[in-house]
């Protein structure tokens, strides 16, 4: 065994341990169960909302029925419905998320670092980038089926390069196959497909002649395997719009700030890239990596991505790290090595106990329960025992847990913002909640009798002084109901 | 330095475009206030025109900025502050396309291509404010700094006017270090002579009414940029110098990868740069003014084979036709001439319901405007944002928006009367809470306690 496989799982070893301590407490997790706790059950995709009383309905996809499906049966069935009390599954339940989460992440690492070694064989050199990466993809390492996008993501790549730069052309013929499954378990796929695109102009631009039909015909079989998918051709469009779109009203869609944590990180590898691309220049670049037209057609689109829409980062870092860990060395002259030979038993054996180790740590030490820190948990019991279903103005953020945990309760809004609420319910919403001009039209209009929002929210104050009623609050919410 | 005339060209074209631009930024009137203070010998050190944070030290890193804008004003009204802008952006953009012109002497295609990114990206901060000033000394600097020791030893007074006009002369005291550091490691006989050019250049920035205090305002902009401001937020590809900016970016990252390789002193000047101009929209146009020489060197020149044939004009001919150029800007009163305060923006009718004295709550956008247009009522906020940060600012945000437990705000500072927009939530809820309506329009709401 190459001593950079072993490499790579020791990354992936790494951040899957990482992984697996993270609680479950992504705002979105509880819609995505929930819809793939129907879908299993009804043998048959969600496409109608029945979720909310602004957009009931209204017909629906979010692009990723196989990703909630996958994690509705990584947490199991679930026994009891509308209430929560902790362990509430037949199967693994919060922990069956957490091992999810952790193989996914495990396999974004693997693949990344695979990608960064196979130009960087010297274990420190790579490791910066490649531990950059991983903490940089944190931000998406909430249960949703953008995990999968994660995990593919750095897999098509190392195909890609495989291809490229080693010239493998047989592991073009898995790409096909992984985007049939890409495109049904999250919509992102399209990021994927960006990238097969630009390994292909960059094949009939500057490849050698006998690279082009197969970068073409792989690029055509991928197009054509993303189109077996319950939307067929709209995914792409759905996708394609939303890049279009640019939708900025969530916090992980806005630009990215460097002054961040994450931010810090991406500034970091892309300056770094920056600075040693200028001192080696493009005949530098091809001395040492081959394929010049390649990095800065991957490196520019993907870093443009990452500035418009934050939670891209992780997948910018990915196509930095190989050429930050190649290239930086090289622009300060240090001499290139060759990758170490481990005996293959050795190697096994070290693949072995760390999935071991991973195993008992998901066994000792993975969390059993959500955190629920951000959630109106004590609001769930309130509603039960309120005499009527009046209609609920929620806090954006909470939908999804409404949805899990008070399902007699339908959501003004919840997570599913853009292919449900967007422009007109969360426009409401947005202006109610603000207290913009007009903001007792929307309650007026939507017969709001009941709110649960953050205590901050201006509308909170408003309706308490005009007399409404405090059934309960915390630090983090309060219920209003009307007079 | 000799600057190319077709430098001047653009630079003259884009002096008469930029007058067209009308004058309305709302930073512009506390400037001139506090270079009017300057003016009469009485430099601002404390706050003088709030009544929230009177009293409370103030930065004095623009003073002479502030003094420009002010002798501009004193000496020929709105118009002396259009000419002065004309006259920077002149500056600026002969500057910025020169320093192209010297990379491609013979190439004006593409060093025009070269400074596009500059010109598009800098037309945003075209505004009457120090900030462009600080904009034509950057580029004076980036110019500067690809020559050899003697442009490096004027690099120096350049940084100790820059340091008294703008606060981002920090990113010019950077460049020099790194410059230095640079030639250093490159040409190592003499190295040494290096660290007197450094030391003097740490100290120009240290001679300023400011001392050490002028390094507070630029490290609190870069470290901690007061994200609600729009300029002050993340370059964002919804926007448009958002979107020039990453396609500047996406040039860079192209140039470096498939041009000739740069000097050590090339990227120890472009790689800072691009730093701080991905920290915030306003310092977007640093990155792509640092990397005009650079574009220009490496870009391809379409019509290379027609070059190559043309014969050059005689350095005689090109002195007349600088000189023509240069007097063209004779001409510019007339292009200024009436040039006066766009209100389109401003509650100018809202004015006379506004009572004087202090007590009186105003959007954070007109609270310049207001220090101009009605001297006799005292702000609450205003754009300078530092005398009023943390508590001032945090008690603006409550009020503005509303926010449970204003009206304890409200009673806490007093506030008797609000200046503000019909779409704030606070017009929307003080109105519901009986305060009177004492004046409504598209633009602005006043309301009486």
């Amino acid at each position: 065994m190459r001593a950079t496989t072993l490499s790579a799982f020791l990354f992936a070893f790494l951040a899957a341990a990482l992984a697996m301590l993270q609680a479950p407490a992504d705002s979105d997790m509880f819609w995505h169960l929930e819809q793939g706790d129907w879908t299993i059950s009804h043998g048959m995709v969600l496409t109608t909302d029945m979720w909310s009383f602004t957009r009931a309905g209204a017909t629906y996809n979010t692009g990723a029925w196989l990703g909630d499906v996958v994690m509705s049966t990584a947490y199991g069935p679930q026994l009891v419905t509308g209430t929560f009390s902790g362990t509430d599954s037949s199967g693994l339940g919060w922990l069956g998320l957490d091992i999810l989460r952790a193989v996914l992440v495990g396999f974004a690492a693997f693949f990344t670092a695979r990608i960064t070694l196979r130009v960087q064989p010297h274990l420190g050199w790579a490791a910066v980038p490649v531990l950059g990466t991983i903490l940089v993809s944190r931000m998406v390492w909430g249960d949703r089926p953008q995990l999968f996008t994660l995990a593919l993501f750095p897999l098509v790549l190392d195909l890609l390069f495989a291809w490229r730069l080693e010239g493998r052309t047989r592991a073009l013929v898995a790409l096909p196959f992984v985007f049939v499954l890409w495109a049904n378990l999250h919509n992102a796929f399209v990021i994927g497909l960006v990238a097969v695109a630009i390994f292909a102009i960059d094949a009939w631009l500057e490849g050698e002649r006998r690279m082009r039909v197969p970068a073409l015909a792989t690029l055509v079989a991928c197009v054509v395997a993303t189109q077996l998918n319950p939307a067929g051709g709209g995914a792409v469009a759905r996708a394609a719009a939303y890049g279009a779109l640019l939708p900025g009203w969530i916090v992980e869609d806005r630009a990215l700030d460097v002054l961040s944590g994450a931010g810090l990180v991406f500034a970091t590898l892309l300056l770094a890239a920056i600075a040693a691309a200028m001192l080696r220049g493009r005949e530098g670049i091809a001395a040492r990596l081959g394929a010049p037209l390649l990095w800065p057609g991957l490196i520019a689109p993907f870093t443009v991505l990452a500035l418009a829409i934050q939670r891209e980062t992780p997948y910018a870092c990915m196509v930095l790290a190989p050429f930050v860990a190649a290239m930086v060395p090289d622009a300060i002259g240090r001499p290139r090595i060759v990758a170490p030979v481990v005996p293959r038993v050795i190697g096994l054996a070290i693949v072995v106990v760390l999935a071991v180790a991973l195993a008992l740590e998901a066994a000792l030490a993975a969390p059993r329960e959500p955190d629920l820190g951000a959630y109106p948990v004590g609001a769930v019991p309130l509603l039960g025992s309120l005499q009527g279903r009046p209609h609920l103005l929620n806090e954006y953020d909470w939908g999804g847990y409404l949805i899990r945990y008070a399902p007699t309760y339908p959501t003004f809004i919840d997570g599913r913002g853009e292919a449900v609420f967007v422009p007109d319910v969360l426009s409401e919403f947005q202006r109610v909640v603000a207290l913009a001009p007009g903001y007792r039209d929307v309650l007026k209009k939507w017969d709001i009798a009941l709110v649960l929002l953050r205590p901050d929210r201006p509308l909170v104050g408003a309706l308490r002084e005009d007399g409404w009623r405090v059934l309960g609050e915390d630090a983090r919410w309060v219920m209003l109901s009307r007079p | 330095m000799r600057v190319s005339p077709f430098a001047l060209f653009l630079g003259v074209v884009f002096a008469y475009l930029v007058t067209l631009q009308p004058i309305n930024d709302s930073d512009l009137f506390w400037h001139v206030e506090t270079g009017r203070l300057t003016l009469a010998g009485d430099l601002p050190r404390v706050e003088v025109f709030s009544w929230t944070a009177r009293g409370e030290p103030v930065f004095t890193d623009q003073w002479l900025g502030d003094l420009v804008l002010a002798v501009a004003r004193a000496a020929a009204g709105w118009p002396g502050i259009l000419a002065l802008r004309a006259l920077a952006v002149f500056a600026l953009v002969a500057l910025v396309v020169d320093a192209a012109m010297s990379a491609r002497p013979r190439a004006p295609i593409v060093a025009a291509a070269a400074a596009l990114p500059a010109i598009l990206l800098s037309r945003f901060a075209w505004t009457d404010r120090p900030e462009l000033l600080g904009l034509v000394c950057f580029a004076l600097m980036i110019r500067l700094l690809r020559g050899g020791d003697r442009e490096l030893l004027f690099a120096i007074p350049l940084l100790f006017v820059w340091a008294q006009l703008h606060g981002s002369y920090a990113l010019g005291l950077g460049l020099i270090l790194a410059s230095c550091a640079a030639r250093a490691i490159e040409e190592k006989p003499e190295r040494w002579r290096f660290v007197p050019i450094a030391s003097f250049a740490v100290l120009a920035t240290l001679l300023g009414p400011s001392g050490l205090d002028a390094w507070t305002s630029s490290g609190g902009h870069f470290l901690a940029p007061p994200r609600f401001i729009a300029e002050e937020g993340a370059p964002d590809a919804r926007t448009l110098p958002g979107a020039f900016f990453l396609i500047t970016l996406a040039l860079v990252i192209a140039t470096a990868s498939l041009g000739r390789r740069a000097t050590l002193r090339e990227t120890l000047v472009l790689v800072p740069v691009a730093l701080v101009a991905l920290t915030a929209t306003r310092h977007t146009p640093l990155l792509a003014i640092a990397a005009v020489p650079f574009f220009a060197s490496r870009w391809p020149d379409p019509i290379a084979g027609l070059r190559d044939r043309s014969p050059a004009a005689p350095e005689a001919n090109l002195g007349r036709t600088r000189a023509f150029l240069i007097a063209l800007l004779a001409f510019l009163p007339i292009a200024v001439l009436d040039a006066h305060v766009d209100e389109s923006t401003y509650p100018r009718a809202a004015l006379a319901a506004v009572p004087e004295g202090a007590g009186v709550f105003n959007q954070y956008d007109w609270g310049g405007w207001l220090l101009y247009a009605k001297p006799s009522t005292p702000v609450f906020i205003d754009g300078r944002l530092f005398p009023y940060v943390p508590d001032v600012l945090a008690d603006y945000r409550a009020i503005v928006g509303a926010h449970p437990g204003w009206e304890s705000v409200v009673a806490r500072h007093g506030v008797k009367a609000m200046l503000v927009r019909p779409s704030d939530p606070i017009a929307v809820r003080a109105t519901e809470r009986g305060w009177r309506v004492a004046f409504r329009d598209a633009i602005a709401v006043v309301l009486i306690r």
